[in-house]
C-alpha cells in the first residue's frame, strides 16, 4: 500500500472514529433538520395566533362586509356585540370584554361628520399590533362595498385592482419573490463554505501541531517524506469533510422531503396562515423556505460549484494552515495565531456577502479570479450573475496554480518546521531555513 | 554471524545558519554490532541520526546504507526510536502498530503476525487493544520500541532507548534487541547511560562540540589508552603516589584506592612504591570505564 494511501487511511478513519466527530455529525443533522421544519413550525404558530378580533359596526351589513374582509384575511371574527358606535370611542362594555376575554383586538367602525364610514382599531396583543396594517388593507373592500353607490363599485374596484403583471426580463430572476429566494440560497451556501473552509482548515492546522506537540512526527518523518505527510493529512481531512458534507446534504434532502409532505398535507391551513401572518414574517418564513424546500430547487449545476468552490478553497486555505501549523509548538498558539489564519476567508466572505447585490462590480469580477478569495467570490457571482466562461476557468485554474505553487512552499515549510520545538520562529528565521533547505 | 560493514557515515558537515551542528563527522557501523553514539547534550548525536535518516541533507560528506547514498526507499527500512517519545494518545496500540509497520513497507498480514509476537514477547498482549493513554509511561515505550522494530529493520537506531525502563524492562529491551543483533541487525545507540553502552557496544564514537573525539573499537580504545587505572588496597598514607607526577586519586566508594596513572609511569613502579609504604595485598591494572573514557574526551563547558 502506497505511503499516501496509507497516510490518509489513519487520518479518515481515526477522525471519523472520534466522538467529537459523530457529535459535531449528529447536531448538524439535527440542525438542518430544525431548520427545514422551521416554516411549518412557523406557519402553525401563526395558526394558533391568529388576531380575534371584536367588531362593533353602525349596521349589520357593513358588519357582515367587514367580517367577511377581516377572515378573509385570517382573522378570526367575533361580530355584533350589540353596540352600534356613533364615535371612536371604545364602549365601556367592550373594554370590558377586551381586557377579561381572549381577544386581541377591538374593531369599531363609525359614522364620521361627513357620514363616511371610519374605523378606530384598539389592540391589545403584540401581535394585533402588528397587524394594524393589514386589518387597515383588508377593510378597503367593506369600504367600498358600504359607502361607494353600486354605480361607482365597478369604477372604484377597477382603479383599486387593476392588471398588473411583471414579466422579468432578468433571465434568472422572474420577480422580486425570485430574486430573494435565490439570493437567500446564495447566501445560506456562503456560509457554508465558509464554515467549511475555515472549520476544515483549522482541522488540518491542529493537526499538524498535535502530530509535533506529542511527538508522533518525530518517527512519521523517518518513515514518509514531508510532502506525503502533508498530502496524507489534507486528503485525510478533506475525505474527512466530504463524508460530513455529504452527511448533511442527505439530511437537508431528507428534510425537505419531509417538510413537502407537511406543507402538501396541511395546505390549505398554510394558505390561510401564510395571508395572516404579517409581511416580515411571511418574509422570514420565506427564506427559510429558501433552506429547505429551496435546496431542492437548487441548481445542480450550483451544487456541483459549491463542491468545486469548496475544494478549491478547502485545499488553498489548508496548505496555507499546514504550513503555518508545522511552524508552531503547542496547539493553544493555534489561537494566538487564529487571525492569521482566518483574516483572508473572512475578507472573502464579506466581500462576497457585500457584493450579493453587486455581482457586476469591477472589483468583484477582479477579486473573483484572485486566487485565495476566487472561491467565495467567483461561488457568488456564479449563483447570482451570468460569468463568462473564460473567467470560470480563469477562476479556478487560477486557483489550481496557487494550490500547487501553496503545496511546494507548505511543504518546505514542513520540512523546516516538523522538527522546531520551542518558540514560533520569526519571518526572517523561516526565510533562513527556507533557503537552506533548497 | 558474519559482520560486515553496514553504515557508512562520510565526513559529513552540517550547519543550520551559523551554527555548525556536524563537523566533518566519520565513522562505520557493522551489522549484528552496536554501535554507541555518545557526546554531551547539543554536541550534534541528533543531528546526526537526523542525517543517518535523511531526515536532514548533510551540506558535505555523505551517509552510505550497504555502499548506496541513503535515500526514501532505503531509509524507509530503518528502525528509528526517537529520543522523544511519542505516538498518538487515542489511536489504538494495534492499530498504530499495524499502521507504523505498514508505513515502513511492511505487508499487512506479516505486521499481524509480528506485533502479536513482539507483544507477547514484551508482555504487552493485553494491552494491544487499549490507547496508548490509558497505558503506564513503562508500556508506553515498549510500545514505541515495537514500533521500531515491527518490520525487522536492518538499520534500528535507539536514541536513549532505556529511558523511563525499570530494570527489569530494561532488561527484557536488551534481550530484544539482542535477538535482533542475532538476526545481523546494525544498531546505532545513543546514550548516556556509559554502563548500557559498555555492555551493548562494540564501537564506539564520542562527539563534543560537533567533532568525533574519539572513534572505533571500544575494547581498542580501552587497550590503546595511554592512562593505567590501577586499584589496590587503601593504604592509610598516600605520599608515595608524589613520586609519579600526574597521577591522581580516582573517587571511589568501593573499599580500594583507585589510582589514575598517566602515561610514561610503569605500574610496577607503582606497585613496588605502594608495597614500601605498607601492606598491601590487592593491586591490579584495570582497564578504564568507558566513564573514565568519556570523561577525558569531553571538555568540560567553558564557564562563561
Amino acid at each position: 500500500m502506497s505511503t499516501v494511501w496509507l497516510l490518509i487511511k489513519r487520518e479518515f478513519i481515526e477522525r471519523v472514529r472520534q466522538r467529537s466527530f459523530i457529535i459535531a455529525t449528529c447536531l448538524g443533522v439535527v440542525l438542518i433538520i430544525g431548520l427545514a421544519l422551521i416554516p411549518a413550525l412557523i406557519a402553525s404558530f401563526a395558526k394558533s395566533t391568529s388576531t380575534r378580533i371584536i367588531v362593533a359596526t353602525p349596521d349589520s351589513a357593513t358588519t357582515a362586509a367587514i367580517a367577511k374582509s377581516l377572515e378573509k384575511s385570517g382573522n378570526i371574527v367575533e361580530a355584533d356585540p350589540g353596540v352600534r358606535p356613533t364615535s371612536a370611542d371604545l364602549p365601556a362594555e367592550m373594554r370590558t370584554r377586551l381586557t377579561k376575554g381572549k381577544d386581541d383586538a377591538a374593531l369599531i367602525a363609525y359614522r364620521d361628520k361627513q357620514q363616511r364610514l371610519a374605523f378606530a382599531y384598539y389592540p391589545k396583543s403584540t401581535n394585533a399590533l402588528g397587524s394594524a396594517d393589514d386589518v387597515k388593507a383588508s377593510l378597503q373592500r367593506a369600504v367600498i362595498i358600504a359607502d361607494v353607490s353600486s354605480s361607482q363599485r365597478d369604477v372604484v374596484s377597477q382603479a383599486l385592482n387593476f392588471t398588473f403583471d411583471v414579466h422579468s426580463l432578468n433571465a434568472r430572476y422572474k420577480n422580486e419573490a425570485d430574486q430573494f429566494f435565490s439570493q437567500a440560497i446564495v447566501y445560506f451556501l456562503l456560509i457554508i463554505l465558509y464554515i467549511a473552509v475555515i472549520t476544515y482548515g483549522m482541522q488540518v492546522a491542529t493537526g499538524v501541531i498535535e502530530e509535533k506537540a506529542n511527538r508522533i512526527m518525530e518517527v512519521m518523518i523517518a518513515a514518509a517524506r514531508p510532502s506525503q505527510l502533508l498530502a496524507g493529512k489534507i486528503f485525510g481531512i478533506s475525505a474527512v469533510a466530504l463524508l460530513q458534507l455529504t452527511i448533511n446534504a442527505a439530511a437537508a434532502a431528507v428534510a425537505s422531503v419531509i417538510a413537502g409532505v407537511m406543507y402538501g398535507s396541511s395546505a390549505q391551513g398554510q394558505q390561510a396562515a401564510m395571508n395572516a401572518v404579517s409581511v416580515a414574517q411571511q418574509q422570514n418564513s420565506f427564506s427559510s423556505n429558501a433552506m429547505t424546500q429551496g435546496l431542492s430547487h437548487v441548481p445542480w449545476a450550483t451544487l456541483v460549484y459549491l463542491i468545486v468552490f469548496f475544494f478549491l478553497g478547502f485545499f488553498s486555505y489548508s496548505a496555507i494552515y499546514a504550513g503555518i501549523g508545522s511552524l508552531l509548538s503547542k496547539p493553544e498558539e493555534v489561537q494566538q495565531y487564529a487571525m492569521v489564519f482566518m483574516a483572508p476567508v473572512i475578507a472573502a466572505y464579506i466581500l462576497a456577502i457585500f457584493a450579493l447585490n453587486f455581482p457586476d462590480l469591477k472589483i468583484v469580477i477582479w477579486g473573483s479570479m484572485i486566487p485565495l478569495i476566487s472561491p467565495l467570490l467567483m461561488f457568488m457571482r456564479i449563483s447570482t450573475t451570468d460569468v463568462p466562461a473564460w473567467q470560470i476557468a480563469v477562476s479556478i485554474g487560477g486557483s489550481l496554480l496557487a494550490i500547487w505553487g501553496l503545496t511546494i512552499l507548505s511543504g518546505k515549510l514542513y520540512r523546516v518546521g516538523v522538527l522546531m520545538y520551542g518558540k514560533p520562529p520569526r519571518p526572517s528565521e523561516i526565510w533562513r531555513a527556507l533557503r537552506a533547505h533548497t | 554471524m558474519t559482520t560486515k560493514t553496514t553504515l557508512e557515515v562520510d565526513d559529513v558537515t552540517k550547519t543550520f545558519t551559523t551554527v555548525r551542528a556536524v563537523d566533518g563527522l566519520s565513522f562505520t557501523a557493522k551489522s549484528g554490532t552496536v554501535f554507541g553514539l555518545l557526546g554531551p547534550n547539543g554536541a550534534g548525536k541528533t543531528t546526526t541520526i537526523r542525517m543517518v535518516l535523511d531526515i536532514i541533507v548533510p551540506d558535505s560528506g555523505a551517509v552510505r546504507w550497504q555502499g548506496k547514498t541513503i535515500n526514501a526507499d532505503i531509509r524507509r527500512t530503518f528502525g528509528y526510536l526517537p529520543e522523544e517519545r511519542g505516538l498518538y494518545p487515542k489511536m489504538k496500540v494495534r492499530d498504530q502498530l499495524m499502521f507504523l509497520a505498514q508505513l515502513h513497507g511492511l505487508a499487512a498480514l506479516d505486521a499481524k503476525k509480528t506485533i502479536e509476537d513482539l507483544a507477547s514477547q514484551l508482555n504487552l498482549t493485553e494491552h494491544l487493544e487499549k490507547a496508548p493513554q490509558e497505558l503506564s509511561k513503562g508500556n508506553q515505550q515498549k510500545v514505541q520500541f515495537i514500533a521500531a522494530v515491527v518490520h525487522a529493520p536492518p538499520l534500528l537506531v535507539l536514541d536513549e532507548p532505556f529511558s523511563g525502563f525499570d530494570p527489569v524492562n530494561v532488561e527484557v529491551v536488551k534481550n530484544s534487541i539482542r535477538q535482533l543483533l542475532a538476526a545481523d541487525t546494525t544498531v546505532l545507540l545513543s546514550s548516556h547511560r556509559m554502563e548500557q553502552v559498555e555492555e551493548l557496544c562494540e564501537d564506539v564514537c564520542i562527539i563534543d562540540r560537533s567533532r568525533a573525539v574519539q572513534s572505533g573499537n571500544l575494547r581498542d580504545i580501552k587497550r590503546n589508552w595511554p592512562d593505567r587505572f590501577v586499584r589496590m588496597t587503601q593504604l592509610p598514607n598516600t605520599d608515595f603516589l608524589k613520586a609519579f607526577p600526574g597521577a591522581s586519586i580516582m573517587p571511589s566508594q568501593n573499599g580500594y584506592l583507585d589510582v589514575k596513572l598517566p602515561a610514561g609511569h610503569s605500574p610496577a613502579e607503582l606497585a613496588r612504591a605502594a608495597i614500601a609504604s605498607g601492606p598491601l595485598d590487592h593491586f591490579e591494572v584495570v582497564e578504564p570505564s568507558l566513564n573514565d573514557i568519556y570523561l577525558a574526551a569531553v571538555k568540560p563547558e567553558p564557564t562563561a
